[in-house]
């Protein structure tokens, strides 16, 4: 390691720089991550697929284009690793699940594209919960990723794959998912920035969809300069997804260091309360060095914030019953029977193909979409959801973010929650309600816990201020040293 | 208190899911299933008369795209990421009866 050790520390820009240069080569910095991988993989087993010699044709690929003297992208020969539920033509994409081993994308996802287009070296698929359904990535069918901060601890999820890469520089950044936490509660319990932009800001084309109202393509890298550089290539309207939005009015990595003083920040005095001791301890000191900065902060009460993880569990179970319809065994993905009989095909087939969680999630979908439920749960639910959007609305309409704590409590050991799902559940209780909504928010490092455990800062902006919810978690980040440790590895 | 699922119900469930329960599946999941009801029930005290349900977090610029043919994929190339496909078709078991 020693001969890389330095390069794996330094940020995006700093190597930006020198590749353009052509002080340091592609070539070289990809070396440096496969050897990072080599060392550590074993013990963190972070990705689901990896193909050093397709990244190492890559970066050879990008060095040429140096020599040409091209124009060079934002992410000009920098190692990333993308989750296993986003298309990578020329990767098998699981998502997983056994329903889709082997499944070869005949597309690049629109991010992914963007990724390419702005020259980007993709290494490997990341690890997750099984069709991003869990809090833990050990509902994947394939492995059982590792906090690297500690060898018995869940790295978080569903995004658990992509943050534990980051935080065990085994890449520099990575694209997740977050439809209800599966960004920024891995961040926070791996100690890296874990950005979700509004719903929408990322399109969603080629990514395997799990609950589509609440479905949003993110970023999680080390530093909150690091994953807004990431998001400036990545966000803006794509014509294949209509819930896609425009591009920010400018991009967002420029605006960091802009002054935070006269901001106003809300803390819902429910995020507060049922907190493990550190986590409460770290917020309360985090909202310190905000107030520290020139912001005014002040407790504010967001009656149906009790409600979002209940509402949650209903609406998402129910858009995953619909979405996860389509794995018939007939069409592409597997097949997991002989049966001559149609229905029998099909439910012998999502019998052996969906793990425990998945069934669990489709199986009550589908009661909360049936005749009989359906107006009383469902229906009751998305009316919940409204409540849950008025009660951000009437605080933006004074306020500019929304600030608390990620998780109510720092990872988790491994197996303690996986037969609990009521437990696994509740993890996401602070971070659903952003997706509810489709407001942008971001997980940022905020200190650790007593044993050494990563705890992580949120803030939640308005609807299109993925701007200012940068701009914040930056200048917290310049005024605190909790991105600097990493874990030994 | 939400409502008590019973087998038959759960094996109802699973046939309109389209997925196969072993008997003892069926038990444990009905147990689970019913944690997450009962966990769920706290939503029966909030008060919804006359409140819009939202369908979509964020307001939409609803477009109209050109209705131009697009042809974006080789048919074999898809067709060989069925499980079973023969002649340019996917093969399913039969549909309809003889």
């Amino acid at each position: 390691m020693a001969a890389y050790g330095d390069l794996l520390e330094e940020r995006i820009p700093d190597l930006r720089r020198r590749l353009e240069t052509g002080e340091l080569a592609p070539e070289a910095l990809l070396e440096a991550a496969l050897e990072r991988i080599a060392a550590v993989e074993d013990r963190i087993e972070s990705f689901i697929a990896l193909d050093p010699d397709a990244a190492r044709r890559r970066a050879a690929a990008l060095s040429e284009k140096r020599r040409r003297g091209e124009a060079l992208g934002a992410l000009y020969g920098i190692p990333a690793a993308v989750k296993d539920n986003i298309a990578v033509a020329g990767l098998p994409m699981t998502a997983g699940s056994r329903m889709l081993e082997g499944f070869l994308p005949p597309d690049d996802a629109v991010v992914t594209e963007r990724l390419l287009a702005a020259d980007a070296v993709i290494v490997g698929k990341a690890n997750l919960d099984e069709f991003a359904m869990g809090g833990s990535t050990e509902t994947s069918a394939y492995r059982t990723t590792k906090n690297p901060w500690h060898p018995d601890r869940v790295p978080g999820g569903s995004s658990g794959g992509s943050a534990a890469a980051v935080a065990a520089r085994e890449v520099w950044y990575a694209i997740g998912t977050d439809s209800g936490g599966s960004i920024r509660q891995p961040a926070s319990f791996t100690g890296i920035v874990g950005f979700k932009p509004t719903y929408g800001r990322i399109p969603r084309t080629g990514v395997v969809a799990f609950a589509s109202s609440f479905d949003t393509v993110g970023v999680l890298a080390r530093t909150v300069e690091e994953a807004a550089i990431v998001y400036d290539a990545l966000h803006g309207f794509h014509p294949s997804d209509t819930t896609s939005l425009p591009r920010d009015r400018e991009p967002v990595a420029p605006t960091l260091g802009r002054d935070v003083r006269g901001l106003k920040v809300a803390v819902p005095t429910f995020w507060l309360v049922g907190l493990h001791p550190d986590v409460r301890a770290r917020t309360e000191e985090a909202l310190r060095v905000l107030e520290g900065l020139g912001a005014i902060v002040e407790p504010v009460d967001m009656p149906h914030l009790a409600y979002a993880e209940a509402a949650y569990t209903i609406l998402t179970m129910g858009e995953a019953a619909s979405n996860l319809a389509r794995f018939d065994g007939l069409r592409y993905g597997r097949r997991f029977s002989d049966a001559r009989d149609l229905a029998a095909l099909y439910a012998e087939t999502r019998a052996r193909g969906f793990g425990r969680e998945v069934k669990r999630r489709v199986l009550l979908g589908t009661y909360f979409l049936s005749a009989g439920r359906y107006e009383d749960m469902y229906v009751r639910a998305q009316k919940v959801r409204t409540l849950i959007r008025r009660d951000f609305e009437r605080v933006f309409a004074d306020y500019d973010l929304v600030a608390g704590p990620t998780v109510p409590t720092p990872a988790f050991p491994l197996s303690e929650r996986l037969s609990d799902p009521v437990a696994m559940y509740q993890s996401d209780r602070l971070t659903s309600p952003a997706n509810l909504a489709g407001l942008p928010a971001v997980s940022v490092p905020a200190g650790f816990s007593a044993e050494g455990l990563p705890i992580g800062l949120q803030l939640v902006g308005d609807v299109a201020e993925d701007a200012l919810v940068l701009q914040a978690a930056y200048a917290y980040q310049a005024a605190t040293e909790h991105h600097r440790r990493r874990p030994a590895l | 208190m939400a409502e008590r699922l019973t087998e038959e119900t759960v094996q109802k469930i699973a046939d309109a899911a389209a997925i196969a329960l072993t008997d003892e599946e069926r038990q444990t999941i009905l147990k689970e299933l019913q944690e997450i009801l009962d966990f769920v029930d706290v939503l029966r005290a909030v008060p919804v008369d006359g409140v819009e349900p939202t369908v979509h977090p964020v307001p939409l610029a609803i477009f109209m795209r050109e209705d131009e043919p697009e042809r974006r994929h080789d048919r074999e190339a898809l067709l060989a990421r069925a499980p079973e496909a023969e002649g340019g078709f996917i093969r399913v078991p039969r549909v309809l009866g003889d």
